[in-house]
């Protein structure tokens, strides 16, 4: 297997997910098989090699502006699960096929993009990939078989969560309804807007821009891309001190929405969320994501249910 | 074996509040803005007159155990290093959000503004690596600043806590287990929280 990186690196920038010293597992940069940690679920998405958190746009230097290249030609070849390979055509729809205009940053990083499959033979426990129909895939070059990468036989995909989820069965004539619900003042106090969540997330896509200077007196410096995150206090705040969602029940709510009802509402086909379980894992709070889509479900079946009543 | 834990130990009684051996410093080594700080000095004072008592609590990061800036940073930009116990901040992660700010009980975390980045006390890591003196410790005008393994118990730094006895006091602790310990037997230890007001 040693040399089937060595090939590998010939063509590709290699990345898979990979134990760092503090134990956390996430995606980086392999030279050596043994590097790859496929045995467990990794605690970010692959979404950081081709969505860099800090990537430079361009640098200002003696007044002049340069943009950065990528001086590597090589590909990017991913190790990755079927919810995250079904997850970057999520990013894919947000990034390149939305309002019609394609974000080249993204787009220049994301056509080097090829997977390499690593099949799961059993679910973890918050996965809920099935209920999301994101466990299959057909997206790859090879799978990760034994050490070895095999490019002829079919693929195993798992077909049974431990957590299922029902997505909740939303339509215009509720959805004020679902909007003033008490069920999101429960996060008020809950969830302490870190944005642990949407980081892991392998679908969320919003970002900053930041011009940074080198120091204090420098005018040299450089223009970044940075991770933004809704849930954070300060992602709606306005010029003048207005702020949209104030309020953490109301970010929650917006994520959730995005998350499983506004991306299939305006692009169709599928929803936004893969049912990774990675946001439930990483929640310093406890606070489930499925959890969540299953209250929700509830809801609005009793708020259908209220609303035929009425008429 | 116990994990390493590096941490700072203060001897209160040694410092003379002098601002310019730590802060200081500190700001040379790092280049920290103009009106940034990785540490800030605090001025303790009880009693009435005649009945006075003050003594000075330099702050910077404690190096918690459960350190709340490396649990709730979204990016994993923070983190606790398993090598020696310090909580460092990997500056090619790092947003700038400030929710390590947001949640660090003892306002120790410093927002470069021109970096966009969030900076704090890692006990000079980079002078350690080399095998220096810490940028405080060397410029201490009244040698207050210790710091070393506080696991070990054959360290210097755990000597002196064992010398001090009861002496010894660290921050509130709300969960976070600051490993930062201070000694002072010149006055009477304030639970006040300066920094929280």
């Amino acid at each position: 297997m040693e040399d089937m990186i060595l090939t590998l690196m010939e063509k590709y920038r290699v990345y898979a997910p990979k134990r760092y010293p503090d134990r956390s597992v996430r995606y980086g940069e392999v030279n050596t098989p043994s590097e790859i940690a496929a045995d467990e679920k990794s605690h970010f998405s692959p979404k950081e090699v081709y969505l860099p958190i800090v990537q430079t746009i361009f640098c200002f230097k003696n007044g002049r502006c340069e943009e950065r290249e990528i001086k590597d030609d090589r590909d990017i070849l991913i190790f990755a699960r079927a919810c995250d390979i079904n997850a970057i055509e999520r990013l894919d729809t947000i990034y390149l096929k939305n309002g019609g205009v394609e974000d080249f940053y993204y787009k220049r990083l994301r056509n080097k993009v090829n997977f390499i499959l690593i099949e799961c033979s059993e679910s973890f426990e918050s996965c809920f990939c099935v209920s999301m129909g994101a466990n299959k895939t057909d997206n790859f070059i090879g799978i990760l078989r034994d050490g070895k990468i095999d490019t002829e036989s079919e693929p195993v995909f798992v077909s049974e969560n431990k957590m299922s989820v029902t997505i909740p069965d939303i339509d215009e004539s509720i959805e004020k309804d679902i909007f003033e619900l008490k069920y999101w003042r429960s996060f008020d106090n809950s969830c302490v807007g870190c944005g642990c969540c949407t980081a892991v997330c392998p679908t969320c896509s919003c970002f900053d821009t930041i011009d940074v200077t080198y120091n204090e007196t420098s005018l040299d410096g450089e223009r970044r891309r940075v991770w933004g995150s809704c849930m954070r206090e300060d992602f709606s705040a306005m010029a003048g001190g207005h702020n949209v969602r104030n309020r953490a029940g109301d970010r929650m709510r917006f994520k959730v929405m995005h998350k499983i009802y506004d991306f299939y509402r305006r692009f169709g086909e599928t929803h936004m969320c893969v049912g990774c379980g990675r946001c439930g894992e990483r929640c310093s709070k406890d606070i489930s994501f499925p959890d969540i889509i299953n209250t929700l479900s509830g809801k609005a079946e009793q708020l259908k249910a209220e609303g035929g009543a009425n008429q | 074996m116990n994990k390493k834990q590096y941490a700072l130990v203060i001897d209160l009684d040694r410092c003379i509040g002098c601002l310019g051996g730590c802060l200081v410093a500190c700001k040379l080594q790092h280049g920290t803005a103009l009106g940034d700080s990785r540490s800030k000095m605090y001025k303790m004072e009880s009693g009435h007159y005649p009945d006075l008592e003050m003594y000075f609590l330099p702050v910077m990061c404690q190096q918690c155990e459960n350190a709340p800036c490396a649990v709730l940073c979204p990016t994993g930009a923070c983190y606790k290093d398993p090598e020696d116990g310090v909580v460092k901040i990997d500056t090619g992660r790092c947003v700038g959000c400030g929710t390590c700010r947001k949640n660090c009980p003892y306002g120790a975390m410093n927002f470069n503004k021109e970096m966009h980045i969030m900076d704090k006390c890692d006990i000079c890591s980079e002078l350690r690596a080399r095998g220096e003196k810490l940028a405080c410790e060397k410029n201490c005008a009244g040698g207050a600043i210790n710091y070393g393994d506080i696991n070990d118990p054959e360290s210097e730094v755990s000597k002196l806590i064992r010398d001090a006895g009861e002496n010894v006091c660290s921050l509130t602790d709300e969960g976070n287990k600051p490993s930062g310990r201070f000694i002072l037997r010149g006055a009477k230890w304030k639970e006040e929280e300066p920094w929280k007001i």
